[in-house]
């Protein structure tokens, strides 16, 4: 059942035995599970099946770190979150992500990959994607295989698109079926109200989103799945009970902000006559999927020189060319391939790199003094990159070009230096991680392996706020696959 | 690289000085395929990275003992590139990622006539 928050009598109190807190990836994979269970599950959200601005409005903060999108701009307050919106990159995390890597302080979530691989198969049917898992093999063809570097650093993978779903369109249909759930449009979230003395939540206070008045909620088990920036504002926002925020007994809530840094249109690959066919790295469909090749670093490559993960693609290049070009295109013709032609016109990319950043708890979500129209605090974002992010990457595309060069593909030019500043254009890719981190050590993280806030029995949260680390592989299909973990846990948790 | 037999002796011969006290002869590179493109990368690389002028230095720099069959001096020539790029002996012109041999290649090209 889908119901507008208009439609529920001002000063009322419902119930659940499961109440999940926003519909994005994240809250409808898990309402989505519960769907036709034995649960009473109750979904609320801020805005409706339709974009509004008003309700856009309320996420609107500051950013007082490096240059960020506006925080209004970069994620959708709405049926479906920012499912409105995203591209449809998927790819799991890599198994050495979750791993502890003494290069990277702060790493090691208390779960690993393999605990997560039942749920990404899941998740990968919520997001519409296809085909056999992510063997490598099962996914090259004999006009778009994995380049064979004659170096063993390198790595490929790829990413599997979704449509991309867009889940305004597809689940309004199933909620609105479900005998068990019931939606509420048009219903925000102001505060987790703590019962006192702090040990378990008491009730939800929500507001209408549009007009005056509200509701509050009591439910068996309560999951914020608000986003990566909102579940931590949220938390901070209700300090009534316990100072500093709920389950922020350690000052952790809002902290290690991640983000992927894009270095999108730096370093460029001209290839030699000996280049096989880019095929893979080009987006096409594979046994019903599309899909799109990427390159990166193996595990061991990045734990003997302590990097972070990265993942390349190959864009098209669209600067004009260097004045080195030609006659680098003709030197390695003759070094690489002297015995063949060559070509009129050269082939040429460049790299788009979304990596991995090291957990900072200095890049963080804060609340502003000013407040919202419904009386939340605004949000400000301090995001931070460090110099060992920046390094990483450089290296990463240095290790490439060696890698090319060796096994005579190409030569690269490179433009990132090790030791210098991201460039100024580098961006995050919307992607909002880390700030409920998990971690098994109350004083470490916010919320436990089963995405439980420490201390408190019947309060989750869902979404990449979770990530203890980030990877690089972009977060939906990770978040989703917590999210059915979540609502599995949930199930069995409730008598 | 396609160098032919004679010439590619000449430049073996520049290599293999090194280890001799007499004074090395004149040293001479083949021409290749794209001889000009190799000396404008060999400038850029010598003025950018303010290394050895002197002709005879980069030769012995690049090696001694090279084949002299031409075939097998330019799969020598790629052999030592190879391990240059897998010990990370590299090197950068505007950027470009060079491996020291053949960036030292092509400083001989622009060093010599
Ligand atoms: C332009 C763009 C492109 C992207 N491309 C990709 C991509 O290719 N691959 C990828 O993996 N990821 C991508 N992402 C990121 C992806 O969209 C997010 O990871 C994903 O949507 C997060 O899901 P979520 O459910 O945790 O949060 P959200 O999608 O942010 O959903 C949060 C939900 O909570 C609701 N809500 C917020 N506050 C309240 C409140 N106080 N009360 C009630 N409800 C509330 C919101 O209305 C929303 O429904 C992209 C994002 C953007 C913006």
């Amino acid at each position: 059942m889908i119901v507008e928050a208009s439609a529920i009598e001002p000063g009322s109190h419902l119930e659940a035995d499961v109440c999940v807190v926003g519909t994005g990836p994240a809250g409808l994979a898990i309402a989505d599970r519960l769907a036709g269970g034995r649960r009473q599950v109750l979904v609320l959200e801020s805005g409706g099946l339709k974009p509004d601005p008003a309700v856009q409005a309320l996420y609107a903060g500051d950013n007082i770190g490096r240059g960020y999108f506006p925080l209004d701009a970069c994620r959708i307050r709405g049926f479906g979150g920012s499912s409105g919106c995203w591209a449809g990159l998927c790819r799991p995390l890599d198994p050495e992500d979750f791993e502890a890597r003494p290069y990277v302080p702060h790493s090691g979530w208390p779960i690993r990959r393999a605990d997560l691989d039942a749920w990404y198969a899941e998740a990968e049917k919520f997001l519409g994607l296809r085909g056999p898992g992510w063997d490598l093999a099962r996914w090259s063809t004999k006009g778009a295989a994995p380049w064979t570097f004659a170096d063993a650093r390198i790595a490929s993978t790829f990413f599997k698109l979704s449509k991309p779903v867009r889940l305004a369109e597809t689940m309004p249909g199933p909620m609105r079926a479900a005998e068990n759930i019931r939606v509420v449009l048009g219903a925000s979230l102001v505060r987790v109200g703590l019962a006192p003395g702090g040990g378990q939540v008491q009730a939800l206070h929500v507001r209408r989103t549009r007009g005056e008045g509200g509701f509050t909620v009591a439910a068996r088990k309560v999951v914020l799945a608000c986003g990566g920036i909102e579940n931590a504002r949220l938390l901070l926002a209700s300090d009534d009970v316990q100072r500093g925020g709920v389950g922020n007994g350690h000052d952790l809530v809002g902290r290690y902000f991640m983000e992927h840094p894009h270095t999108d249109g730096e370093g460029l690959l001209l290839g030699s006559p000996a280049l096989p066919s880019p095929a893979f790295y080009q987006r096409h469909t594979r046994l019903g999927q599309p899909i799109w090749g990427s390159l990166g670093l193996t595990a061991e490559a990045r734990a003997q020189e302590g990097l972070l993960a990265a993942t390349l693609v190959l864009l098209p290049r669209r600067d004009a060319p260097r004045a080195l070009e030609e006659p680098m295109r003709q030197v390695m013709a003759d070094t690489d391939a002297p015995d063949r032609p060559l070509p009129e016109k050269g082939v040429a990319f460049t790299f788009g790199t979304p990596s991995e950043q090291v957990p900072d708890p200095e890049s963080r979500v804060l609340l502003a003094g000013e407040r919202d129209r419904l009386g939340v605090p605004r949000v400000r974002l301090d995001w931070r990159v460090s110099a060992v992010d920046q390094r990483s990457v450089a290296r990463t595309h240095a290790i490439l070009a060696e890698a090319l060069a060796r096994s005579g593909f190409g030569r690269v030019r490179l433009t990132l230096t090790p030791g210098q500043p991201f460039p100024a254009h580098t961006g995050g890719g919307r992607h909002h991680m880390g700030t409920t981190r998990m971690h098994a050590d109350p004083t470490k993280g916010v919320v436990d392996a089963d995405c439980r806030v420490h201390g408190l029995p019947d309060l989750y949260v869902a979404g990449s706020s979770v990530f203890t680390t980030s990877g690089s592989a972009n977060p939906t299909l990770t978040i989703v696959a917590l999210a059915r973990r979540l609502a599995a846990h949930l199930d069995e948790a409730l008598p | 690289m396609s160098l032919d037999r004679r010439e590619a002796l000449r430049l073996i011969v520049a290599l293999s000085v090194a280890a001799c006290s007499a004074p090395p002869p004149p040293l001479a590179l083949p021409p290749r395929r794209h001889a000009a493109a190799a000396r404008q990368i060999g400038q850029a690389w010598l003025k950018a990275a303010g290394v050895m002028t002197d002709a005879q230095a980069l030769a012995d720099a690049l090696g001694a003992g090279a084949p002299a069959e031409p075939a097998a001096f330019t799969a020598w020539i790629r052999e030592r590139h190879q391990a240059d790029l897998a010990a990370g002996r590299t090197t950068q012109v505007d950027g470009w990622l060079l491996s020291l041999t053949e960036a030292r290649l092509y400083g001989l090209y622009a060093l010599l006539p």
